[in-house]
């Protein structure tokens, strides 16, 4: 069966206008001229993207054919038009951060900055964006990976090799390209960066009802597309507290991007600022009311216990009534300890859903625990042969909460959670589980599993 | 992961991003009625697809004050790309509507309020604007989206210093295409050339789609041009055009550039191209004829602009910038110190200070005109046209070594900065020896 013959089958369904990922601003600008008159010069757009910085989503799971590692996988740029060449800022520190002691503080994080060979191009540059033309000239990146732990930083890889988009007769013979965009990192590793096609897939109903009421964003295509992944398959032994994923499995991961700011008139900082943040996915968009979600992008988890906002938000999110009210059913009183163990602390056998999962209790030598969104995988968790999309909720371990797999339909799960479920009955039978939503492309067996870019012919 | 393989050829969905397609069984039957796919590689940011869309979402979910919002904001995202008010009526009551339906903690929702204040910066009610995003700011201070409104509602007020202070807060709070832009335009007001490029130069990589980038090569191009560069200016504003061709400003901004470069046939173009688009620049584009001795037609294109503004006077709707500025050259001086004055009680920018001096001074009250003529430069902003009022202004009071310096600095900033008017500073200069 190939793609290209099923693709007039899609129906796109824009009006349903939904998004796991956060286009973090939508930033009104400027004054207009008035029309017929010209006495304003200063006539900006109503909107600012700002694709570069967006973190979409972010995976990690056990490694299925290597399962001594985890692959954490974090995707930017979104809505990328196939044969456009997409760049990541060059202003901008991509970061994935590991958490291995629950206190919300990075224990390891892997840096990227990227560099341009030539000068850019934006992939716009062409009003009619799906005929390539003499603007769209690939313009590629190199990048630099750190780890940063205990205070210092390594360099990992240097003048790393990005992987461009597939334009066709620019790119001849992809795959190689991909090949060599995938390198083995020292101490046991590989990394991935570069354009894939976008693995995000989601039942539409679910997406309907879990952001109604939550900014419509002004995208429309019909057609599939790609975005920018920074991948990383990396030994337990490196991530787990004290070096021992036996008797410290959990680690809780979150992406983060921090762009390079500027001063004006002569005084101010040019530090970097974080402007996006993820970990479990919709968090911000579901959990953080709208008011807030700027603040969210740039606070750190270590902060999320006491800053004022992450725990109540958590505790009592607005979003659960109103979905509640759409969808004609009960939403659990608050204070909503399930949600909390969900996403602030991980699931233990002491807590409201008495199964010990993802917890940093868990970790033997932790000690002081902190409340953090985070990402929360438990690297013990046996993989799972069939794996189902619901995760846990299908009692299926291995999936979302615990990480998050390629395979799993955060969407369905998130709204199902914010209903109620897995702690208390839910409701199960919003979302039809013979739903059709299921990955676009196939993903790979192997490193870095994501499908290669999407093209005009599939 | 071979499951998904054996999946994959009887059904898929994927919400890329934010936009869920969904694969049909085999039989190709739309389930909804939605519209079928468009060629790969369409944009996906579309706006006139996206207010579609949005408005069919509000068909059937007629209460979402989410949705409603975002609808305003599009119309007015609408109004500033055609030139077309009919957009600012829709995009009010769209948010308006949105302001007025129940939202999960209780109060208005965030971006309709600051919706609001747009939309009051578009309709040049400035305080207004302040007033909506102040609200907005006590509602939700770490929604960055309100202090964009409120530094361009300070700038256009004259109120500089809280204009930068709202600038440092975005600078802080969210580097991006926002606040660059903005901090540009204050370093520019400042006469600060080279880090307003710098921080436009940073916009123009980041911009997200072909508006944006457009807006900031526009941007790069009018500083280029206002610094005396039009060769740099007109590449700026190429590169606009090649994203946005039907970006009005950059058209016109690209018809001074090659009048000054002496490409006058394709000034003419671009400005008949410029005007077609939006009215905005026919007092610019009759200027350059008067200047090539066509006094007829550069007539008809004032005709069109005192036409235009009869009509929105008629609607209640009277600019009394564009007006004052165009009665104190090409009509009756008197009339435009009325309309200035009238502008200067509402605010107090550096342009409305220049455009008062000279309409004084076109009436004859050369004293009065100056101290406005010096309130114009008080930022230090490098504007030839200011440099050039002042001169004359000084000319009249008998000022001459002040008036040489005026009209000497007013050439050295920008030398094309207007056909006629540079023509005079030259010939101004010349004869006093």
């Amino acid at each position: 069966m190939q793609l290209t013959s099923v693709r007039s089958r899609w129906a796109w369904i824009a009006a349903g206008g939904a998004a796991v990922a956060v286009l973090t601003t939508t930033v009104l600008l400027g004054p207009t001229m008035r029309p017929g008159t010209a006495t304003s010069h200063w006539d900006a757009p109503a909107t600012t993207l700002d694709k570069q910085i967006d973190a979409t989503d972010l995976y990690a799971f056990t490694s299925p054919e290597r399962p001594d590692t985890v692959t954490i996988v974090a995707n930017y740029i979104p809505f990328q038009a196939p044969h456009k060449p997409y760049q990541f800022d060059t202003d901008a520190r991509y970061e994935v951060h590991i958490d291995n002691a629950g206190t919300g503080r990075p224990a390891v994080t892997y840096r990227w900055t990227f560099a341009n060979k030539g000068l850019p191009v934006p992939s716009f540059l062409r009003k009619r964006e799906h005929q390539a033309g003499p603007f769209d000239k690939l313009v590629e990146q190199s990048y630099t990976l750190t780890r940063l732990r205990d205070g210092k930083g390594e360099t990992l890889v240097r003048d790393g090799y990005v992987a461009p988009t597939d334009m066709g007769p620019a790119t001849p013979d992809y795959p190689a390209l991909r090949r060599r965009a995938v390198r083995d990192l020292p101490g046991g590793g590989k990394v991935f960066t570069g354009t894939a096609a976008d693995p995000f897939y989601s039942d539409n109903h679910a997406v309907s009802l879990l952001r109604f009421g939550l900014p419509f964003f002004p995208v429309k295509t019909g057609v599939p597309m790609n975005v920018s992944a920074l991948a990383l398959q990396i030994p337990k032994s490196e991530l787990a507290l004290a070096g021992d994923p036996a008797r410290n499995p959990v680690i809780g991961v979150w992406t983060t991007a921090s762009r390079r700011s500027s001063g004006v008139l002569g005084s101010g900082s040019d530090g970097y600022k974080q402007v996006s943040r993820l970990g479990n996915p919709n968090y911000n968009e579901v959990i953080i009311p709208l008011k807030e979600r700027d603040r969210f992008n740039a606070l750190r988890p270590e902060n999320d216990e006491s800053g004022g906002l992450v725990v109540p938000a958590t505790l009592d999110p607005d979003q659960a009534r109103v979905v509640a009210r759409q969808a004609k059913v009960a939403a659990p009183p608050a204070p909503r300890k399930d949600l909390e163990a969900i996403y602030l602390t991980g699931l233990s056998a002491d807590g409201p859903l008495k199964l010990d999962l993802n917890s940093h209790r868990l970790n033997a030598d932790a000690s002081r625990l902190a409340r953090a969104e985070e990402l929360r995988l438990n690297m013990s968790t046996p993989v799972t042969a069939a794996p189902g999309r619901y995760g846990l909720l299908k009692g299926d371990h291995q999936g979302y909460p615990n990480g998050r797999r390629l395979v799993d339909d955060v969407v369905t799960v998130n709204l199902r959670m914010l209903l109620g479920e897995p702690a208390g009955r839910g409701a199960p039978g919003l979302v039809a589980e013979d739903s059709p939503a299921f990955l676009l492309k196939p993903v790979s067996g192997t490193f870095p599993y994501l499908a290669l870019p999407v093209t005009a012919t599939g | 992961m071979s499951r998904v393989r054996r999946l994959l050829p009887l059904l898929g969905c994927v919400l890329l991003g934010c936009v869920l397609l969904t694969l049909y069984a085999p039989g190709g039957l739309l389930r909804r009625d939605e519209p079928p796919p468009g060629p790969v590689g369409w944009p996906p940011y579309d706006l006139a697809g996206s207010i579609e869309a949005a408005q069919h979402r509000l068909r059937r979910n007629p209460d979402d004050a989410a949705v409603w919002a975002s609808l305003g904001t599009m119309y007015l995202e609408q109004a500033r790309r055609t030139s077309d008010a009919a957009y600012y009526g829709k995009a009010g009551a769209a948010l308006r509507r949105s302001l007025r339906l129940p939202t999960g903690d209780g109060k208005p929702y965030i971006d309709a309020v600051i919706g609001m204040g747009a939309l009051a910066n578009a309709r040049h009610d400035f305080a207004a604007a302040v007033r909506w995003a102040e609200r907005a700011r006590r509602e939700a201070p770490h929604r960055w989206a309100l202090y964009g409104v409120l530094a361009d509602a300070y700038l256009e007020l004259g109120r500089y210093e809280q204009a930068e202070s709202t600038i440092r807060r975005m600078l802080d709070g969210r580097p991006d295409l926002a606040s660059f832009t903005r901090a540009a335009r204050l370093e520019q007001l400042h006469g600060r050339i080279g880090p307003a490029r710098e921080l436009l130069r940073r916009a123009c990589l980041i911009a997200g789609d072909p508006a944006e980038y457009a807006f900031c090569q526009w941007q790069l191009g009018e500083l280029a041009w206002n610094d005396g560069d039009p060769r740099a200016a007109r590449t700026a504003y190429t590169q606009a055009l090649a994203a946005d061709p039907g970006h009005v400003p950059s058209r016109a901004g690209k018809a001074r550039a090659e009048a000054a470069l002496g490409h006058v046939k394709q000034a003419l173009r671009d400005y008949a191209t410029a005007v077609a688009g939006s009215p905005s620049y026919v007092v610019e584009y009759g200027e350059l004829l008067q200047h090539l001795g066509r006094r007829a037609t550069a007539r008809r294109q004032y005709a069109v602009f005192t036409a235009q503004h009869k009509l929105l006077a008629a609607k209640g709707d009277v600019d009394h910038l564009a007006l004052g500025t165009f009665e104190a050259d090409h009509g009756d001086p008197r009339s435009a110190v009325r309309h200035l004055r009238a502008e200067w009680k509402r605010r107090q920018s550096v342009e409305v200070a220049d455009a008062l001096g000279w309409a004084l001074h076109r009436t004859g009250r050369h004293a009065a005109a100056a101290a406005y003529a010096a309130r114009a430069d008080r930022l230090g902003g490098r504007n030839a046209l200011f440099a050039y009022h002042r001169g004359e202004i000084e000319r009249a009071l008998g000022h001459r070594e002040a008036a040489r310096a005026h009209l000497s600095r007013a050439l050295a900033i920008n030398p094309h900065f207007s056909p006629i008017r540079a023509a005079r500073a030259r010939k101004l200069l010349a004869a006093t020896p």
